[in-house]
């Protein structure tokens, strides 16, 4: 079996890519308008609904990035896992009801149309679908290199494609995403959220099995191994230290309930009573999928101290280099096909929330209306975003290298203080004003690009982000209380009642 | 106080001790420090020399957090400033939360001068954060999850909603009509 690792890695990939397919064949029989494209029509049941905002939440980064974290950090990010919970619930009692009943009440399709409903103003909708696509472009680009150079490394293992080049391999994972994004929208996005989750629950139990068995003396061993090296590693903090954790733990808990891509999920269930059945679905898959994140990076840390692996160039090499060495060949294909889906599924509704800023949101705030045609120019916007993103991924990687890194990294900080006060907040609180909104996103736009630019290193470790969220709900809350309070339409009044 | 202040408060008590952290002195290695041996890892050194001066802010930042947290759950689940008998619950969790919180510092000042293996494998402090502070809050979860119809929709609140659905409608079509 292990001389045919490759080719049974392959093919796993290629069952899965095929899957997605099938899927966006599926669901172009099934949209029919705009409403169907962007918020599947509102017909979602709680557990597509519950596994489609896991998917959203577990990109790339989290098959990749997080064991790489670990092998570099020790602990540290262990701190942005278990934000789950907290993170999760505070952001289901913030926007759940709130934005499934506004979904209904004024039939929005968009996040910038939910806030243009809450604030009644344009200008809020344009710079919430402005902040919205530049988050976006990063994030996308970032999805798509990623998945791009996980190709290549696969496929430069076998004869015939052990030459391929990197626009190559981004040409053709594109088109796949491309195809059933562009076909089916967001339906084709969540149901292949519910396969690429299954996919990822079920790689992280069997990985994190893997895991203990791949270190001497199991996990015993392996804590052993990282005491005797350096005990900060395998504490609390890892070598990022207190305040850094915390400040992690605090921006991806409260900025949870800023992610556009996850949190428009919750303006496409059926039911409203469904609502409870969501968060724990989601949950308990993300505390699944945890597993892998927290069992490679340990373990290959543990290995490498140990003396039975050879050290890392890069701590990103932890995830593929355990699956390589240590994954039975069947397992380490199903993890890769995971790694794909968590890739895919990320990406896909950040093309979703991208092309709906660019056909719905930004036209009507300039001109009062969407674009004509709708659907269609939902699909061509959409498969332009992947051109676009594409590019951008490749000229990054062959002419800036600074480029997507640091729009990626502007991402989750970026969303998290640009939104959360004005959606978090505002769809909770009367008081809230345009004015507040409006200011709370340019600022925290500025202030996480000057951040992310300029390479700003906070003391003690803090991340930007969590500076730029507090500075944003200060203001936004500092504003509202100064201004006089809004007139809101009735309608509008009567929901923040319920 | 009204949670809008509280929220408002907490915010600005965070933002203080950020600034507060900013200005205390930082030792060489807080962020950690190039492991000597692999080049693509880093160790965190001495914990006692990084982390004795801080632990007292980063409690209270930590603390603070979490009372946010729940601040922020109340404010999502309020009903015109009624929080309907989530009050006790929430109250409750967060109290639990916070004691787990303390009860991690306190493990990893122990930690400090006995780094050794404690619970489950790990050491007592990296054991209360994973078995713990990360399952603690799924007590929220649970909350919204089986207090749904009491605490955040209750069957009345659907179907004053559905009442406004139907008055929307009505008139939008009216609208439509004149038009």
């Amino acid at each position: 079996m292990e001389a045919y690792r490759y080719p049974i890695i392959l093919a796993c990939v290629l069952l899965y890519l095929l899957l997605c397919v099938g899927v966006g064949i599926w669901a172009l029989r099934r949209t029919r308008s705009a409403s169907d494209f962007f918020v599947a029509g509102r017909q979602l049941g709680f557990m597509v609904t519950g596994l489609a905002m896991f998917s959203s939440t577990l990109s790339g980064f989290g098959f990749v990035g997080g064991p790489g974290l670990v092998y570099a950090m020790g602990m540290s990010s262990i701190w942005i896992v278990i934000t789950a919970p907290p993170g999760m619930a505070v952001s289901t009692y913030l926007l759940t009801k709130r934005l499934r009943m506004l979904a209904e009440l004024r039939d929005t399709i968009s996040l910038p149309d939910a806030v243009a409903a809450r604030y009644g103003s344009e200008s809020t909708r344009l710079l919430s679908a402005v902040a919205i696509l530049l988050g976006v472009m990063g994030y996308l680009a970032t999805q798509i290199l990623a998945m791009a150079l996980v190709m290549q490394s696969l496929l430069q293992h076998t004869a015939a494609f052990a030459g391929i080049s990197l626009p190559a391999c981004v040409a053709v994972s594109c088109a796949v995403l491309v195809f059933y994004s562009v076909a089916g929208g967001v339906i084709a996005g969540v149901y292949t959220d519910v396969l690429q989750g299954a996919i990822m629950i079920f790689a992280s139990i069997l990985v994190f099995v893997a895991a203990l068995a791949a270190v001497d003396g199991g996990a015993t061993g392996a804590v052993t191994a990282l005491l005797h090296d350096d005990p900060e590693s395998i504490g609390p903090w890892g070598s990022l230290g207190i305040m850094g954790c915390l400040s992690w733990y605090f921006l991806f808990t409260v900025g949870g309930a800023g992610q556009p891509h996850i949190i428009t999920k919750n303006m496409m269930f059926k039911r409203l009573e469904d609502a409870p059945k969501i968060l724990p679905v989601a949950l308990g898959a993300y505390t699944f999928s945890a597993l892998l994140w927290i069992g490679i990076g340990l373990a290959m840390r543990a290995v490498v101290i140990q003396g039975t692996h050879p050290a890392l160039a890069a701590a990103d090499q932890a995830a593929p280099e355990f699956l390589q060495t240590y994954a039975n060949p069947l397992l380490a294909g199903v993890v890769f096909a995971a790694l794909f889906a968590a890739i895919m599924s990320t990406a896909d509704a950040f093309l979703n929330i991208g092309a709906a800023a660019l056909v719905h949101d930004i036209p009507i705030a300039l001109r009062g209306r969407p674009a004509r045609h709708e659907l269609w120019w939902a699909r061509t916007a959409t498969a332009m975003l992947a051109a676009v993103a594409a590019s951008f991924a490749l000229y990054s990687y062959f002419v800036n290298d600074r480029l997507v890194a640091l729009l990626g990294a502007f991402g989750w900080g970026t969303f998290a203080a640009a939104l959360v006060p004005v959606v978090g907040i505002g769809f909770n609180w009367k008081r809230a004003t345009p004015l507040a909104a409006n200011t709370a996103i340019v600022v925290s736009l500025v202030l996480n690009l000057v951040i992310e630019v300029f390479n700003v290193s906070l003391p003690q470790g803090i991340h930007g982000g969590t500076l730029a969220l507090l500075v944003s709900l200060a203001l936004f809350f500092g504003i509202s209380f100064a201004s006089p309070a809004p007139q809101l339409d009735p309608d509008i009044e009567a929901l923040m009642d319920i | 106080m009204k949670l809008d202040r509280l929220v408002f408060v907490l915010t600005l008590a965070m933002g203080a001790l950020l600034v507060a952290a900013f200005l205390l002195p930082e030792a060489d290695t807080v962020t950690g420090q190039a492991h000597p041996t692999f080049q693509a890892m880093r160790q965190g050194g001495d914990g006692a020399s990084r982390h004795l001066a801080l632990m007292p802010l980063a409690w209270l930042f930590g603390s603070l957090q979490i009372a946010l947290f729940a601040a922020l759950i109340a404010f999502g689940a309020r009903q015109r400033d009624d929080l309907r008998g989530l009050t006790r619950p929430l109250l409750i969790v967060t109290g639990l939360y916070l004691v787990a919180w303390s009860l991690l510092l306190v493990a990893y000042r122990s930690f400090l001068h006995q780094p050794a293996a404690g619970w489950l494998w790990f050491p007592a402090p990296t054991a209360i954060m994973l078995y713990v502070l990360w399952p603690l809050p799924a007590l929220y979860v649970v909350l919204y999850a089986r207090g749904f119809k009491h605490w955040v929709m209750t069957e009345s609140d659907i179907r004053e909603f559905r009442r406004l659905i139907e008055r929307v409608r009505g008139n939008r079509s009216r609208s439509e009509n004149r038009d």
